[in-house]
């Protein structure tokens, strides 16, 4: 499974986690657990890459507000890791330079 | 008092208690565990399956298994017992209508669940008939599937209503919309409300009759007399066995020295045993064909037999080994017999001892079954007790009885709520792509609505606009007659149109007889000047009580009024006829009314005791008295003076007595 792949399992694995903690606390129902459930269900068929993850992240923020703080999460923490790997590609490329 | 409210309910202590109750309760429904799905939905996400637990919710995965399916079922279903083994109820008896429920259910049930199961590609027949058979009861479908002008199914019934059951069944909102219901009514964890309660129950039945069961048998006359027999047959057994006491000291008096003697003899015959043990045998036998031997000697007479019989005596008796061990032989069986006459003495004194014992024992037994049987009849402590327990058992039996019908009648309601599942989701799902135009036509329906009350309030206003028109038009012409001057017509009071429409008020029909004659006919009408639109406006109302006493009450005043003002005069029997009339009362009320408003103001503005100083300078008389005498002197005035409101209320509170007859 690539990167992106485990990202997106990732997530599936916490939103899952966030709608069964909210249908126990019973800010949720059962009814708008199943409405939440289908939606990402549908939608996750249709995400094949960064951006349209992103676009799937947005609109779940949008639409319910249970996500909203694992979402946050979410981001900052992809946020990081793409930093974290921009950062280790410089210096890749700079210990490449150095050795040629 | 201002600012002050009053509670809309007291709180007593048992309101309160009421609502403390209430609240308990209330947070006990607030706290529920989560449903089986839910469970089922963290169990999957705990095992990794996080799209799973998505599809449970979403309801495209069925989280329920066969045996899920089947233990709630059997739960709320079945009557029967727990199987020892499964630990799961067993199935309801064959052939009873618990068992056609459940069997319908659980067909159902599974039905459905294979459906879900399989995504909706599994469609049994039994889901598809249930579909189909609320289909071709809907009247949505009534055009499609029946003739309307026979009523009779059409051709292609079956192929039709097959269509729109498999068009349903493939929809995934249809699929949605059952697997909510489903997993809602085959939760595992669903218990029916009574079945708890009713199972305590039935424990609590059981408890008490085994305490019944184990309650001792009531006292009668009869056991106590039975007892009391034993009683008196172990009495008399201790006596006769008491006899037996001094044999028994006697023998215990020598038991140490048969104990002291047997060990000796027991000695002495092991050490005899040892000498004589292997020949022992030859001896007895020996001994036994001699004795035998003199046995036949004794029953011979032949001398030569008599001699051969001697003759073998004597060779067995002088046998060298027989004769070698003779003496101890001898020692040998003495010693035994001794033995045995002592152990015989030991064992005596067991048994003596044993029966002294028992029939001691038997004595105390029943001597304490006797008395007690006794006390328990004074005191009859058990059948109070056993009266109790009657009641209670019985009491709880009728609750039992009737929790157990409570009890079936939700196991019927479960097992159709289960069995129309599919129904319910065809209902639904058809109801929700149909709202639409039924809101359509509701809307539709409201606009007609809102105009026709719109049109109806329109004619309604125009009515009593030419109802007012009509009446004013009969106020100004009814006891009048048309005078021109200086070239303008105006009515003006006429005495003789008004004295008969007044004759006509004074009669038993009074208001409802007067309308009559004035709406009479539409030539009638016509003549006071209506149009055909205020004729009507009358004709339709002039049997209607209400408009009756209200116009008609307004129309009498004005008769009256113009009657007096044409110079009219009220005879004696005029003014009782007009005080016993209800228009007439109105009339003298209207009058005290006004009156009292004109004194209160007299009064205010010069002071009290004006009118009584007025009154007294009528001949020193109250003006009740004063009338009493002279009614006949204003009888033609009286009523229009009561209209304006010019005699004080001293006479007009009294005029119902001045006008009687009495």
């Amino acid at each position: 499974m690539d990167d992106f792949n485990v990202r997106l399992k990732r997530l599936v694995d916490g939103l899952t986690k966030v709608i069964l903690d909210s249908l126990i606390a019973e800010d949720i129902d059962q009814d708008e657990a199943a409405e939440i459930s289908r939606f990402i269900l549908v939608r996750k068929k249709t995400i094949t890459n960064d951006a349209d993850l992103n676009n799937f992240l947005n609109e779940l923020k949008d639409k319910y507000f249970i996500f909203s703080s694992f979402l946050d999460s979410f981001k900052k923490e992809q946020k990081i890791q793409n930093e974290d790997s921009q950062k280790i590609e410089a210096i890749k490329n700079q210990l490449l330079r150095f050795t040629q | 008092m201002a600012g002050v409210q009053t509670p809309d309910i007291l709180i007593t202590p048992d309101v309160a208690k009421d609502l403390a109750v209430k609240l308990v309760e209330l947070n006990q429904v607030q706290q529920q565990n989560p449903t089986s799905l839910v469970e089922k939905a963290v169990q999957a996400y705990q095992d990794g399956q996080a799209e799973k637990s998505l599809g449970m919710l979403a309801g495209d995965v069925c989280p329920y298994t066969e045996q899920d399916v089947n233990g709630v079922l059997l739960e709320n279903l079945s009557s029967q017992e727990c199987d020892k083994n499964t630990l799961q109820k067993q199935e309801p008896k064959a052939g009873t209508p618990e068992r056609t429920r459940y069997d319908k259910a659980q067909k159902v049930a599974q039905a459905v669940r294979e459906y879900l199961e399989s995504n909706g590609q599994t469609i049994s027949d039994v889901l598809r008939n249930e579909v189909i058979n609320y289909i071709s009861r809907s009247p949505l479908f009534r055009d499609l599937l029946f003739d309307s002008t026979t009523g009779k199914q059409i051709s292609s019934y079956s192929e039709t209503s097959e269509a729109i059951a498999r068009t349903l069944l493939r929809q995934p909102r249809f699929r949605q919309a059952i697997h909510r219901l489903f997993t809602e009514r085959l939760d595992s964890k669903k218990r029916l409300e009574h079945l708890e309660p009713y199972e305590a129950l039935r424990r609590e039945v059981e408890a008490l009759e085994i305490q019944l069961k184990k309650l001792p048998p009531d006292v009668t006359q009869a056991k106590i007399d039975q007892t009391k027999n034993d009683l008196e047959t172990a009495r008399q057994n201790l006596v006769a066995v008491s006899g037996l006491r001094s044999r028994l000291k006697s023998l215990e008096s020598i038991s140490q020295q048969d104990q002291r003697r047997l060990d000796e003899l027991q000695l002495s015959l092991v050490q005899l045993e040892t000498k004589i043990g292997p020949y022992l045998k030859f001896m007895e036998q020996t001994e036994q064909d001699i004795q035998a031997l003199r046995t036949q000697l004794l029953s011979t007479t032949d001398p030569q037999q008599k001699s051969d019989i001697e003759g073998k005596i004597e060779k067995l008796e002088k046998d060298p080994l027989y004769q070698q061990y003779l003496s101890d032989y001898e020692r040998y069986k003495s010693t035994v017999a001794e033995i045995t006459t002592i152990e015989s003495r030991i064992q005596e004194i067991q048994n003596l001892s044993q029966q002294i014992a028992e029939a001691e024992s038997d004595f105390q037994q029943k001597k304490q079954e006797y008395e007690e049987l006794v006390r328990r009849q004074a005191s009859s402590q058990t059948s109070q007790e056993r009266a109790r327990l009657e009641a209670e058992l019985e009491r709880k039996k009728l609750e039992l009885k009737d929790l157990e019908a409570q009890l079936t009648a939700e196991r019927i309601r479960y097992a159709s709520d289960v069995i129309a599942i599919p129904a319910e989701v065809a209902k639904e799902f058809l109801n929700e792509a149909l709202g639409e135009a039924a809101t359509h036509y509701k809307e539709e329906a409201k606009k007609a609505a809102e105009q026709q009350k719109a049109e109806s309030e329109k004619q309604e206003t125009e009515r009593k606009r030419l109802e007012e028109q009509a009446i004013e038009k009969l106020s100004r012409r009814l006891g009048r007659k048309e005078k021109t001057k200086r070239g303008e017509t105006i009515p003006v009071p006429d005495k003789k149109q008004a004295r008969r429409l007044l004759t006509l008020l004074f009669k038993p029909s009074g208001l409802q007889g007067f309308i009559n004659e004035v709406a009479k006919n539409k030539t009638t009408l016509k003549s006071y000047g209506l149009t055909d639109d205020e004729v009507k406006a009358i004709t339709d109302k002039k049997n209607d009580p209400e408009f009756v006493k209200t116009v008609g009450q307004n129309l009498a005043k004005k008769i009256l009024a113009d009657y007096l003002l044409a110079g009219g005069r009220l005879s004696r029997d005029d003014i009782f006829v007009l005080a016993d009339t209800e228009w007439g009362r109105s009339i003298i009320e209207d009058g005290r009314k006004l009156s009292e408003e004109q004194r209160k103001f007299l009064e205010k503005q010069l002071g009290k005791g004006v009118l009584t100083a007025l009154d007294e300078l009528k001949g020193g008389k109250t003006t009740s008295e004063w009338l009493k005498g002279n009614w006949w002197k204003i009888g033609g005035i009286i009523g229009l003076l009561i209209l304006l409101g010019l005699i004080g209320p001293s006479i007009t509170q009294l005029i119902p007595n001045a006008f009687s007859r009495g």
